[in-house]
């Protein structure tokens, strides 16, 4: 008897697969906007990732707190604040 | 095999994102770049409390089918039967609503620290902000 492989696990993987990139686009990155810009796409990926893994409910809390309320606070942050980051290890400015 | 190889990697790629999120609180001088990486961290941990409850074969929201507005039928042994060897565990998804909400508040809180901090300092550098302190 062969063994199931259930496409929804193989899409978890996809996805999670999605946000390690997304993640350390976001570790890397020196402007602060497309840093946020991308932690909202990872947002994006883990809620797919709630919806293969039988969470409706989490989807429904999740998209509007990750994508919506998270986005919005950091660009308020970020409008009252500076938006580049120093450099590493160099003179802060 | 094939199956258990998938949530290997799962498993792997959620600790990896632990580990980076974890590397950039530590050592990104960046404030903001300190709390985006929380929030990541946060949904990371909320992520991997769902994935306890799911398991090789368990594919089903835990809402029982069958049951709507006009018309809930008494279910009998068997369809109760069906319905848990198939359907994930509820219980840290209702605990993960919670802490999802919870997680919101305090970002909020830590993002008006921020703000309150490059009032002062004129900059989100912890460096520089220690530096000016000190002066």
């Amino acid at each position: 008897m062969p063994e199931q492989v259930y496409l929804c696990h193989v899409l978890i993987a996809l996805f999670m697969t999605y946000a390690l990139i997304l993640t350390y686009k976001t570790l890397v990155e020196r402007d602060m906007l497309k840093a946020i810009i991308y932690s909202a796409g990872q947002a994006v990926a883990y809620t797919l990732a709630l919806t293969l893994l039988a969470a409706p409910d989490l989807v429904l809390a999740y998209v509007a707190v990750g994508v919506g309320m998270y986005t919005a606070l950091f660009l308020f942050v970020l409008s009252r604040t500076e938006r580049f980051e120093a450099v590493q290890g160099g003179e802060a400015t | 095999m094939i199956e258990a190889a998938i949530w290997w990697y799962i498993y792997s790629l959620t600790l990896a994102i632990v580990v980076m999120s974890l590397y950039g609180m530590a050592a990104r001088p960046n404030l903001l770049k300190k709390l985006i990486m929380f929030s990541i961290l946060g949904d990371t941990a909320n992520l991997m409390a769902v994935m306890l409850g799911v398991h090789s074969g368990l594919i089903q929201p835990p809402v029982f089918p069958g049951i709507s507005f006009t018309d809930h039928p008494l279910p009998g042994v068997a369809d109760l039967e069906s319905f848990a060897r198939t359907a994930v565990d509820p219980i840290p998804q209702v605990l993960v609503v919670t802490a999802i909400v919870i997680g919101l508040a305090v970002l909020v809180f830590l993002s008006y620290v921020a703000m309150l901090l490059y009032a002062k300092y004129g900059t989100l550098d912890v460096r520089e902000i220690g530096r000016r302190r000190s002066e």
